[in-house]
């Protein structure tokens, strides 16, 4: 329960801040012109990236799983790769060549969809391998074609992974901070930054985050709605065949393998290449290695320290929700999922409030920055705690009772062992994406800490873009390595370990 | 080895009455199955005997020590009872020779020996250093019970240990856990929806329904002399005549007369029924016995289950008097061949 209360602080905050506003300033805010066509930049955004991370992430997982194009294991990992460039640093690498005439609308649309793509991507893959190929024998057999019967069976397997994969790009859309600003497209996140940056008086900033809150929230539960009582129903257990795959013929794999190039160009070939000029430009120019170790370092630091809290946080929380599924667990867990939907932007806006308020001693210090990292990433933290508790099975549990031992030392003997590989690896991916984090850094970074994340974004903010490479270039190694095993848990199958008989 | 002692169990989940009042005794060394269709209430028994489950009345004994009562919780760690899952559920990061081990203390002297001595016991000494995974569906049930074995156990409790394998595998595991169990001189109780596992490798069985035994007895007993029509219909394939009472032990059923077993009906009892078993059935040449026609034969390898019709002298087909019966031959009968039957050994009578 208190885990929850931590988690819902910043929405409380916001509510407090945008209350003492009273109603009718609040009213004012929102009724803005300004507001309005601010409200339909960013659904306009939101809606472009998700349309189309839908057709090509669709479309790439359909040829990386149902045809036989050659080198598909290359291209998956090819396809999967986007997702270790963060979103800003890809809005560097264009910004960096095009300078004004990639901002704007058009460039953040560009940039986003290359980044998040994967997000539908791989959802649908792996529900395209899961689906069972005797249903599109018996399309077959009735006289479907092959065409239509990828179209109107299989796709609408795919279904519910498609709609998961694209509430992610919306959320991660509304959300993103970092490309659109680099872009100097006013969205959201941007102006929400800006006013709070430029006025004195914070009341607008506030009531714009809960308006995004609201916003974020309502999609979410949409898509909720829309994804209803309606799931893939599967008779019978296990798919024993691999699925059915198209025979494509010369012509039309060197269609596949063009598509398939030309999108790696735009998000993974062209953010490197831009990348690798700028940093040998820096080495001639000669940038300080020693600043660089130095924000290595403190993000290291930060990181380290907030994936062990947001984790210790999730520990009640996920070991909760995967044995005791009653009410005020499930609200707890709910709450501690709020994050998820909350952007970063609103969440270090929130605990800026708080900070200032509530805790003065620790504002602008690094006990905040990491409580807020934690509050960030604990969606994560509870999602991995929960799978792995998961493995080890109630009956195991009981029998480990019934052999003598007591539920301390059940816990310790079987459920940690079991659990603890798959926390720590969840641990070292919410240290990585604290390591990305940029808007919650930006608002409350001790005075003179310096991150990764923003040292690139003061080099770029003042057009020095080969000294923002070396920064660049480190988080994209950083991030290199989750996705790696993301993709390599899609490329070969995974072999979980299970209390059942084989 | 203890004997286990369970008196008025009742347990309620919400509104559900599960267990209604469950008396039952396993006595030292013996193998014990709980029969009974899913819902029961068998395995709530077993989970409460083992300490996964507060009975909300009713009283557990193993031996001397009172493990459930009015004022008594022993959690399931202090009991002493070894449970053997339906799949084994064996702890998947240990080998098996630390699954085996996991029940006794961990720098106890002589662990070593115990581990190999329980593993000799079910056969699988050479299997120690394996990895659950590594191991086919039998022997992973094998190891579980070695598991349960190692700590010496008061009472031994198996939830269903065979549904989970394969028909041919099924009776050979079967067999080796009797054997090992007795082999220990465990005292066990093994829960079941299966009639022919209950009958083939238990001492005593408990019928159970709707969270009541209503019949414990030895397997002959149980099928033989069904305490009444249910438990005859569930235990075993069963021919159920109507019948008049006809004289002491002796009743009128479209059959013939037959001879009654154990409670008689006496003289003036009226009409009720009887049940006979369907090898109890016995196929004659035309004339020897009551007329019958052959409806269908349903082949099973080792034997064929026969459906006939029974007509009457001075019936016709198709008239009510006439009723459908089974019963076994070797080999096969064609249909609608015209035989007559006759009834083997007494039948069980129900008012």
């Amino acid at each position: 329960m208190a885990v929850a209360l931590v988690a819902l602080v910043p929405v409380a905050y916001l509510l407090l801040r945008t209350g003492e506003a009273g109603a009718e300033r609040v009213v004012e805010i929102v009724w803005r012109e300004r507001t309005a066509a601010l409200v339909l930049r960013s659904l306009a955004l939101t809606i472009s990236v998700t349309v189309l991370c839908v057709v090509v992430g669709v479309a790439s997982a359909s040829i990386l799983t149902r045809t036989d194009l050659p080198g598909r294991r290359f291209w998956t990992l090819v396809a999967t790769m986007p997702l270790a460039v963060p979103s800003y640093v890809a809005a560097y690498a264009w910004v960096s060549t095009f300078g004004g005439a990639i901002t704007g609308y058009g460039g953040s649309v560009l940039v986003l969809t290359a980044c998040t793509y994967p997000l539908v991507m791989l959802p649908t893959m792996a529900a395209l391998r899961r689906t069972d190929p005797a249903l599109e024998e018996v399309a077959r057999a009735h006289g479907r074609s092959a065409l239509g019967t990828f179209c109107t069976v299989t796709l609408r397997q795919a279904r519910p992974a498609i709609a998961a994969g694209s509430l992610l790009v919306a959320l991660y859309t509304l959300s993103d901070f970092g490309a659109v600003s680099i872009l100097r497209y006013d969205v959201f996140t941007r102006v929400i930054y800006t006013s709070y940056r430029a006025a004195f008086d914070r009341t607008p900033a506030a009531v714009l985050a809960l308006l995004l809150v609201v916003i974020t929230v309502a999609i979410t539960v949409a898509e909720a709605r829309s994804r209803g009582r309606a799931e893939q129903a599967k008779v019978g257990s296990g798919v024993s065949r691999p699925p059915m795959r198209a025979a494509l013929g010369p012509r039309r794999q060197v269609l596949a393998t063009l598509y398939l190039a030309v999108v790696a160009v735009v998000a993974l070939g062209f953010p490197v290449v831009s990348l690798g000029f700028w940093l040998l430009q820096g080495r001639s120019a000669g940038t300080g290695l020693d600043r660089l170790a130095g924000a290595a370092t403190s993000t290291l630091g930060v990181s380290a320290l907030a994936a062990v809290v947001a984790v210790v946080m999730a520990l009640p929380v996920g070991i909760l929700a995967a044995r005791h599924r009653t009410r005020l667990v499930r609200l707890t867990e709910h709450a501690s999922y709020a994050g998820h939907a909350l952007p970063g932007i609103v969440v270090a806006l929130a605990m800026v409030f708080f900070g200032v308020r509530v805790a003065p001693a620790i504002y602008q210090q690094v006990p905040l920055l990491v409580l807020t990292y934690a509050i960030l990433f604990l969606p994560a933290a509870v999602g991995v705690v929960r799978a792995s508790v998961a493995l080890s099975s109630p009956q195991g549990e009981e029998i480990a009772r019934s052999l003598g031992h007591t539920s301390w030392g059940v816990l310790r003997r079987v459920t940690v062992p079991l659990a603890a590989p798959g926390i720590g690896a969840g641990a070292a991916l919410v240290m990585l994406t604290c390591m990305k984090e940029l808007p919650a850094t930006l608002l409350l970074r001790p005075t003179g800490m310096d991150t990764l994340a923003t040292r690139l974004w003061t080099h770029t903010s003042v057009d020095e873009y080969a000294a923002a490479a070396p920064y660049a270039a480190t988080l994209v190694l950083l991030a290199v390595v989750p996705t790696l095993l993301m993709s390599r848990e899609h490329l070969t199958r995974p072999t979980t370990i299970s209390l059942e008989p084989s | 080895m203890s004997t286990l002692t369970i008196t008025g169990l009742h347990k309620s989940f919400g509104t559900t009455e599960v267990l209604r009042g469950v008396d039952l005794r396993v006595t030292q060394g013996s193998l014990t199955a709980v029969l009974g269709p899913s819902g029961c209430g068998k395995t709530t028994l077993l989970r409460t005997v083992a300490g996964f489950e507060r009975p909300d009345a009713g009283q557990v004994r193993l031996g001397h020590v009172e493990v459930v009562g009015p004022r008594t919780w022993l959690p399931a760690e202090k009991r002493r009872v070894g449970v053997v899952p339906q799949e084994g559920t064996l702890f998947p990061h240990l080998d098996v020779a630390q699954n085996v081990g996991f029940g006794l203390p961990r720098r106890s002297p002589g662990r070593r020996e115990r581990v190999q001595r329980v593993l000799d016991v079910v056969g699988l000494a050479d299997l120690a250093d394996r990895r659950p995974h590594e191991l086919s569906g039998g022997q992973q049930q094998r190891v579980a019970l070695a598991r349960a074995l190692a700590p010496e156990p008061e009472v031994v409790l198996l939830d269903e240990p065979f549904s989970a394998l394969d028909a041919g595998l099924r009776a050979a595991v079967r067999e080796d856990v009797r054997a090992a169990l007795h082999e220990v001189g465990a005292t066990a109780l093994l829960v079941t929806h299966d009639q022919e596992e209950a009958l083939s490798i238990a001492d005593e069985v408990a019928v159970m329904r709707a969270g009541r035994v209503v019949q414990h007895g030895t397997p002959q007993t149980v099928y033989l002399r069904p305490a009444d029509l249910d438990v005859a219909r569930f235990v075993g394939e069963a021919v159920v005549l109507d019948a008049r009472a006809n004289g002491a032990n002796r009743v009128s059923t479209l059959l013939g007369p037959l001879h009654v077993l154990g409670p008689s009906p006496g003289v003036g009892a009226g009409v009720g029924r009887v049940v006979l078993r369907p090898e109890q059935i016995l196929i004659v040449p035309p004339g020897e016995g009551t007329p019958a026609i052959v409806e269908r034969t349903v082949f099973h390898g080792h034997d064929s289950t026969v459906h006939l019709t029974v007509h009457p002298a001075g019936t016709r087909r198709g008239s009510p008097a006439s009723a459908p019966i089974i019963c076994r031959v070797q080999g096969s009968v064609p249909e609608h061949t015209e035989v007559a039957v006759r009834v083997d050994g007494p039948v069980v009578w129900y008012p």
